[in-house]
């Protein structure tokens, strides 16, 4: 019936199949299938997650018994067996069957004891190293360069002091050689006076270097009033974008949300941390005590993973804000614009603390409206507002449609 | 007189240096804002968005909808939370929205926004926070291969196991379109074998 040259093709295509399977049977590996079908719920040795925590489950149970619940729990539990409920009562929720082989179930039992035996044995305890702890030292030298200078200072002035005593103790000693009779000590006011009048040029320089750079710093401190740039304020929590953002990759849209939606980015409500701070009880540079603020605000027990009566918000201290005569919407430059959130907050997935990157200043604004290009093509948002070839005809041979030439520099566009 | 000015020029010289090593350090501290010009115009009494607010027990000045009423252009979604919520959406509940390229890219953006962390690239469950303790989800393409639109739908809502709700961070319609992405990613790999098998069925009958 079946044609030579077809079953040629059709038996090295069904051992192709069947191989695979083959090989993974005779010889399955436990890691890969607690990882692919466990580990979504149980840890071992970690705490519990969805399900209960997994080290030591052969001293609980019988091997016999957990095949049987591995296989199918639901149906344990209507046999009526004890444990099988009261497992099911304290998690309320039904393990999915699995579609494991016998062989399977031991390959995952055993990888479950080995790793048991791995996490009741001494944990070495990890010390943070990395970025938070580097630049803490920067922070410190910093502090100390200051100490340094002010030493230096101290000990220059002791110097000039021992010095004038030297040179007043030596004329003493030249006039007693010499017979000279001790001047009559003036008194201090005149004695100034006579010091200020043999040293006219120096007094004449000091007060031109005093008079410039007093003006030139405090121009520069008035042109910085209203200005927040490198602000850098203490968190409630030690929050990393660094290890969030840039190691972990998280997008800036994940918690910040609103970006894309609305006028504020926003700051993300607590329940967003907790869609990974449920599993991750333990940071890699501060350890619990960070993570341990998050509960706390909301009142969770991580122990038993229930949540009390009692949260309350965490007060974020704001790091980014514009005086409120300015209007900002983030989705219009999101959304719309297509403009990263770099290009205004900086490289914020390098910085262990948030901090103010532009001066946010009315002429950083303008001068980016001046140069940024409107994307028009394929951008629905500007689809009813201006028929394109319109504005290209407007504006002549200029094809570049800036964002000052569609009003983007108006008055009444921020001000209002 | 050079002399008498190198001689007599000591004392205020130091005196110079360390008053101007004081001012130097007076400089900006980066945990404080700095000065404002004319703050009332700088700070309109109205509560900004995250400030707290003194008018409200929580003083949370974000507020959610009175009990009660529903948002203009909202869809209430009504399955509970429970096990047996999550089977009926699983039977009843049908996606909206047509699977268009441009849902699917749309899907494809925000899926790589919010769900690529821990369910990774192709939706295998390796994601780059799995690489770091993070318990790894279950495959799109193996376990959850079968998993209907409805079940997707509600536990992006409600979270599902160790996933939390995303409702706060995704609409209605951006979950949707997130679904029309991950429909996708379960038969990812399967279309090449789809293809290549095509082919080497309708080839015999032609040489024949």
């Amino acid at each position: 019936m079946t044609h030579p040259k077809l079953r040629g093709v059709l038996l090295p295509l069904a051992l192709l199949f069947i191989l695979p399977f083959a090989v993974s049977a005779a010889d399955p590996d436990g890691a890969s299938l607690f990882k692919a079908n466990c580990a979504a719920c149980h840890s071992v040795g970690k705490g519990k997650l969805v399900g209960p925590d997994l080290k030591d489950i052969q001293k609980r149970q019988s091997e016999d018994w957990l095949l049987k619940w591995i296989k199918s729990s639901a149906s344990l539990r209507k046999s009526g067996d004890a444990y099988a409920n009261e497992i099911f009562g304290q998690y309320n929720i039904e393990m999915p069957d699995q579609s494991l082989s016998p062989s399977e179930i031991k390959a995952v039992l055993g990888y479950i004891k080995s790793e048991g035996d791995k996490a009741s044995a001494p944990a070495s305890v990890s010390t943070p190293v990395g970025g938070e702890g580097a630049s803490a030292e920067t922070d410190s030298s910093g502090d100390n360069s200051f100490y340094v200078l002010l030493l230096i200072a101290v000990i220059l002035l002791v110097v000039a002091a021992v010095l004038t005593r030297v040179r007043n103790g030596l004329q003493k000693a030249i006039r007693a050689k010499n017979g000279i009779p001790e001047p009559a000590l003036l008194p201090a006011r005149q004695r100034m006076y006579v010091w200020a009048r043999s040293n006219k040029k120096l007094i004449a320089v000091a007060i031109i270097v005093l008079g410039v750079w007093s003006s030139v710093k405090g121009w520069y401190m008035l042109a910085d009033v209203g200005i927040s740039q490198g602000y850098q304020p203490d968190q409630p929590i030690a929050f990393s974008h660094k290890l969030h953002a840039g190691e972990m990759k998280i997008s800036c849209i994940y918690c910040h949300s609103g970006a894309e939606k609305s006028k504020t980015a926003g700051v993300p409500s607590v329940n967003v941390c907790m869609n990974c701070h449920k599993a991750i009880r333990q940071g890699p540079t501060t350890g619990t005590a960070e993570i341990a603020k998050i509960y706390a605000a909301l009142d969770y027990d991580p122990n038993t993973m229930t949540y009390g009566p009692n949260s309350k918000p965490l007060v974020w201290t704001r790091v980014h804000n514009l005086p409120d005569l300015a209007y900002f919407n983030h989705s219009q430059h999101v959304k719309v614009g297509g403009v990263k959130c770099q290009t205004c907050h900086g490289p914020v997935e390098e910085m262990t603390v948030a901090k103010q990157f532009a001066p946010l200043t009315m002429g950083w604004c303008i001068n980016c409206h001046r140069t940024t290009q409107v994307k028009l093509e394929n951008n629905h948002y500007y689809d009813n507002y201006h028929p394109v070839p319109e504005l290209m005809g407007k504006h002549g041979r200029d094809t570049v449609v800036t964002v000052e030439k569609i009003g983007g520099t108006e008055c009444a566009r921020c001000h209002y | 007189m050079k002399k008498s000015i190198l001689k007599h020029s000591l004392r205020p010289a130091v005196l110079l240096c360390v008053s101007g090593l004081m001012l130097g350090a007076c400089s900006k501290d980066s945990k404080k804002p700095g000065y404002e010009y004319m703050p009332d115009m700088y700070r309109s009494p109205s509560y900004e968005t995250n400030s707290s607010n003194p008018n409200f027990p929580d003083s949370m000045t974000s507020r959610l909808p009175a009990p009660g009423t529903i948002p203009v252009a909202y869809t209430p979604y009504t399955y509970p939370n429970t096990n047996e919520g999550y089977e009926a959406a699983g039977k009843e509940l049908k996606n909206p929205l047509e699977s268009t390229p441009e849902n699917i890219a749309e899907g494809k953006r925000l899926y790589e926004n919010f769900c690529i962390h821990c369910h990774g690239q192709e939706g295998k469950g390796d994601g780059m926070l799995t690489q770091r303790n993070f318990p790894p989800p279950p495959s799109y393409s193996g376990q959850l291969k079968n998993l209907p639109e409805g079940k997707m739908f509600h536990s992006i809502t409600y979270g599902k196991n160790l996933m939390g709700s995303h409702a706060s961070q995704l609409n209605a319609a951006e979950r949707w379109k997130i679904i029309l992405y991950i429909q996708t990613l379960q038969h990812i790999g399967e279309v090449p074998m789809a293809d290549s098998s095509a082919p080497a069925v309708k080839e015999k009958p032609a040489k024949k």
